[in-house]
């Protein structure tokens, strides 16, 4: 009845059946009980009722030949004894009838009980339920001795006795309502033990939803301990099975993953030191370039300009390697989010370039590091793939400081959006290797969530794109970097914040 | 032009920044090891150590503790690491400053070049040597005294020490100090004022009772005194 | 289809619940019962001493074969085969019929010789002569075959443990129950409990010996 039953919780479904259980064991205990107290009244009442009527008949029997008038008075000699209910004698004998009550002949005898009586030397009884009352009609044939203290024949005198079994019926009807009272408290008694078991059913249930919840919350060596060897057992055991498969895969696929990413930072680590070579001779070839053959000079100073850019990609894979090992470390400082970003466009020459709308002021808890990088990658990326004037903008809302970098190119394209925060992205296909490693954004991105933060980028309403950054003003939660702190210089922690990247509006 | 001593295990680092320096001038003796730089260092006299972190006997820090326990040669750690405690170790072991490879040469000339500048004296009209309670500093002659007696200081350490001490209780962000001291754009690496702060206060201050000369204003920086 | 298979189970387990409960509740209240043999019949002593009476078989309105008691008021001694110990035996009984109402109903009989009044021929002429008014009144007649006439019965001859009766009809002619009337009121006149084979010897010659399908059972005593 899964329509029906699903309106109603476990609990509740298991005490119904509990109480369906006691239900039917109380009404067919009661039942069967009512049965055989019922037979065992009638039986008593029946075997009564005959004997005595047997003993009536053979010590108040008239002689034979029979006289109808004297015949009455006989029967009403047997009718004054009646036991154990009052009850009515009838006489046959041949085509003679006589009774003790108003009439000679019984509605209630049946035929069946008349033949019987007439043809077998036995007594007979008989059941009747007439107008709703119930009778017990008893036969009796009388034999007669041929000679005194000899064998009998039968006399073809037979009498009948009706009885109205009116007593019976009050007692079985008080059995019938004794059931019924008895039954309905004991239900109610059921009620506390069905409590009771549901409640022990529940348990392991609830405790398998705290050990789901648990697993889903990224506990994976959650275990349910099981006991005894009942389903539910077999459930726990199953969920602890499935919960060690589960625990073992992610700890594979984690290892498959930090593999990778070791890999990807020994290498980094492995081209840097060729690298540093050649980046500390780059000065002389280029300063020396002039001397040399044409094609010599161009083919050198490609190498010197190619080493600068693999350089920039070497140290850009490092930084992400440091972030995906969570290695990245926060160096916070309280300073002043105006100069900061200024320094930022100084250091690189780019105050004349970008419009800067920067109010004094704002003071905030971040790594100036990790802030120049994230302005330099945006606003680099601006003057880079957007089009000048480029405008830096500084806002606060709520605890949250906002920086947007807002250039006035044709924007993003909508289906490159969602994608421009992902490692080597590129945009635009043309523009394979213009220039960056197609990692800024994404240190960027990584550089914001340090800081407990978030980006969006989106295509402005004027038309330019307009990235978006919304730092928090307390820092990542955590007082590290403060000047003077004895390890204030390794106090980097990921911040608590979950990660929101690419918050695209467009 | 500086007498620079280049220790150096990996051959294209070493030869690379030899030539590089060379080129603009540099006198320059490379040597593979740190212990054949240590034996180097007698005979060459170099004005400054320019020092790999990771070398694979004798490694840079412990060469750095080793000449600093005779020397206050000013010394430039090469690393590969560009974050990471092994910098935090380098400095705290009286490295002046670091750089991070790959780095190109002008790079590498423009930090050996702030190392080795001198503090000018702010104020000429300031008597030769000034007292600020046990220390006696001698603005022209480079020495500073506690208690009359001379204690070596590392060239950062003297460095930052005269530019805080120039301006008692003046406070100065450690960016300002990046910038002052060390010669370096904004976005440096603060930790080098830090551990910096770390070396002096271990030689100048009474070690029983909290720092006295070199304050920390959290959330602002650093500032001498008062006291 | 899946909605189908629910109702389906939903209206078995419905089924199964009502049946359950429901089933021991039916039959409450006196249940109507066959016809349920109870025990012996009634046993008394209805007849008059065997002195005093003679046992008649008539048919009652069901067909039954009825023993119907008649007193008479002279002693009894024409059953003397039991025990073998009448003086006289075997004898054939007088030929000769005596009155009509030898054996009247009830009333002293007038006849003089008792042998030949109580003997069993006196009680099959009884017989023959038919019920007399109370017995009527009751039901009781006799098998239509029968003959009306006391004097057909016209000779009885006893044996040990036999009876022959003699009779002017053809006896092949006799329904069953006329018969048995016969035999059973000639072997109870015969002895006391009716234990006698009865031929009977018609014109055309004789029956096969009988006994009287009314056999005395025996009853424990009170």
């Amino acid at each position: 009845m899964p329509g029906a039953t699903a309106a109603f919780g476990l609990r509740t479904r298991l005490v119904i059946a509990f109480l369906l259980v006691a239900a039917v064991s109380a009404v067919t205990t009661a039942a069967l009980t009512y049965r055989e107290a019922r037979s065992a009244v009638l039986v008593r009442a029946q075997d009564t009722a005959v004997a005595s009527f047997r003993e009536e008949v053979e010590q108040f029997v008239p002689s034979l030949p029979l006289d109808p008038d004297s015949l009455r008075w006989y029967l009403y000699d047997i009718a004054a004894r009646a036991k154990p209910h009052p009850w009515i004698v009838f006489a046959e004998y041949g085509s003679l009838r006589a009774s003790s009550g108003d009439r000679p002949v019984s509605g209630v005898l049946t035929q069946e009980l008349r033949r019987t009586t007439l043809t077998s030397p036995h007594g007979s009884f008989e059941r009747v339920v007439k107008d709703g009352s119930a009778y017990l009609t008893i036969g009796m044939p009388v034999m007669t001795r041929v000679v005194a203290g000899g064998d009998a024949v039968p006399s073809g005198l037979v009498l009948f006795a009706v009885m109205p079994m009116t007593n019976e019926e009050v007692d079985i009807n008080a059995l019938v309502t004794a059931a019924r009272d008895g039954a309905l408290p004991g239900l109610a008694v059921a009620l506390v033990p069905a409590l009771l078991a549901s409640r022990s059913v529940l348990r392991p249930v609830r405790e398998l939803r705290r050990a789901a919840r648990s697993m889903g919350g990224g506990q994976l060596d959650t275990r349910i301990p099981v006991h005894g060897r009942d389903e539910m057992a077999d459930l726990a055991r199953t969920f602890n099975e499935s919960a060690a498969r589960l625990e073992r895969s992610v700890e594979e696929l984690r290892e498959a993953g930090a593999r990778a990413r070791r890999f990807a930072s020994d290498v980094s680590h492995e081209l840097r030191t060729p690298l540093a070579g050649m980046l500390a001779v780059t000065d002389v070839v280029d300063e020396d370039a002039g001397t040399l053959a044409p094609d010599t000079a161009r083919a050198v100073r490609l190498i010197s300009a190619e080493t600068g850019k693999l350089a920039v990609l070497v140290e850009d894979l490092m930084e992400i390697s440091r972030f995906d090992a969570r290695a990245a470390e926060l160096n916070a400082d309280e300073v002043d989010a105006a100069e900061a970003v200024r320094s930022t466009l100084s250091g690189r020459q780019w105050l004349g370039r970008v419009r800067a709308e920067l109010p004094d002021g704002f003071r905030i808890r971040l790594d100036p590091r990790r802030f120049d990088v994230i302005v330099a990658n945006l606003v680099g990326n601006a003057l880079r793939h957007g089009a000048e004037p480029v405008t830096v903008r500084l806002s606060v809302r709520g605890d949250v400081l906002i920086t947007e970098v807002h250039d006035s190119g044709p924007g993003i394209a909508p289906d490159a959006l969602p994608h421009i925060f992902d490692r080597f992205y590129k945009a635009d296909a043309a523009r394979t290797r213009s220039s960056g490693s197609g990692l800024g954004l994404a240190i960027t991105v990584e550089n914001i969530q340090l800081h407990g933060g978030t980006i969006s980028a989106e295509n402005a309403p004027g038309g330019g794109a307009l990235f978006t950054v919304e730092l928090p003003f307390d820092g990542p939660a955590s007082g590290c970097g403060a000047p003077g702190g004895p390890l204030s210089a390794q106090s980097g922690r990921r911040p608590a914040a979950g990660r929101a990247r690419k918050e695209t509006t467009a | 032009m500086p007498r620079v001593l280049l220790v150096e295990d990996d051959p294209s680092v070493r030869e690379g920044v030899e030539i590089g320096l060379l080129r603009r001038g540099h006198e320059v003796l490379a040597a593979e090891t740190g212990e054949a730089g240590l034996e180097a260092l007698g005979a060459f006299r170099p004005d400054l150590l320019l020092l790999d972190l990771m070398l694979p006997a004798m490694s840079g820090v412990q060469v750095c503790c080793r000449v600093r326990e005779t020397s206050q040669l000013p010394i430039i750690m090469l690393t590969a690491r560009g974050d990471g405690s092994d910098i935090v170790v380098g400095l705290d072991a009286g490295a002046d400053d670091y750089i991070v490879k790959p780095a190109r040469t002008e790079v590498i000339e423009a930090r050996i070049r702030a190392v080795l500048r001198r503090i000018e004296s702010p104020v000429d009209a300031r008597p030769a040597v000034e007292r600020h309670g046990e220390l006696d500093i001698d603005r022209a002659g480079h020495t500073v005294f506690t208690s009359g007696e001379h204690i070596a200081l590392a060239p950062s350490e003297l460095k930052l020490l005269l530019y805080l001490s120039a301006v008692p209780e003046q406070v100065f962000s450690r960016q300002r100090l990046l910038e002052e001291v060390w010669g370096h754009s904004y976005h440096s690496d603060v930790r080098l004022v830090d551990a910096c702060v770390r070396r002096l206060r271990t030689k100048i201050e009474d070690p029983s009772s909290g720092p006295r000369y070199i304050q920390t204003l959290r959330g602002f920086g650093y500032r001498f005194g008062p006291l | 289809m899946s909605e189908w298979v629910f109702r389906a189970r939903r209206a078995v387990r419905l089924a199964a619940v009502l049946v359950l409960v429901g089933g021991p509740l039916v039959g409450c209240g006196i249940q109507e019962t066959d016809v349920i043999e109870a025990g012996k019949p009634a046993v008394a002593d209805l007849l008059p001493p065997r002195e005093g009476r003679v046992l008649l078989f008539f048919l009652s309105p069901d067909d039954e074969l009825r023993p119907v008691p008649r007193t008479v008021d002279t002693p009894w001694r024409g059953g003397s085969l039991e025990g073998s110990a009448g003086p006289g035996d075997p004898s054939v009984l007088a030929d000769e019929p005596d009155g009509r109402d030898g054996l009247g109903g009830g009333s002293p009989s007038s006849s003089g010789g008792m042998s030949e009044n109580l003997s069993p021929l006196a009680a099959v002429r009884a017989l023959l002569a038919g019920p007399d008014k109370a017995e009527r009144r009751a039901g009781f007649r006799n098998a239509p075959s029968l003959p009306r006439v006391a004097e057909d019965a016209d000779r009885m001859v006893r044996g040990d443990r036999t009876v022959e009766v003699g009779l002017d009809l053809r006896v092949a002619r006799l329904t069953a129950a006329a018969r048995d009337q016969i035999v059973c009121t000639a072997a109870y006149a015969a002895h006391a409990q009716g234990a006698v084979s009865v031929s009977l010897v018609g014109q055309e010659g004789r029956l096969a010996p009988a006994e009287c399908p009314v056999r005395a059972v025996p009853v424990p005593a009170r």
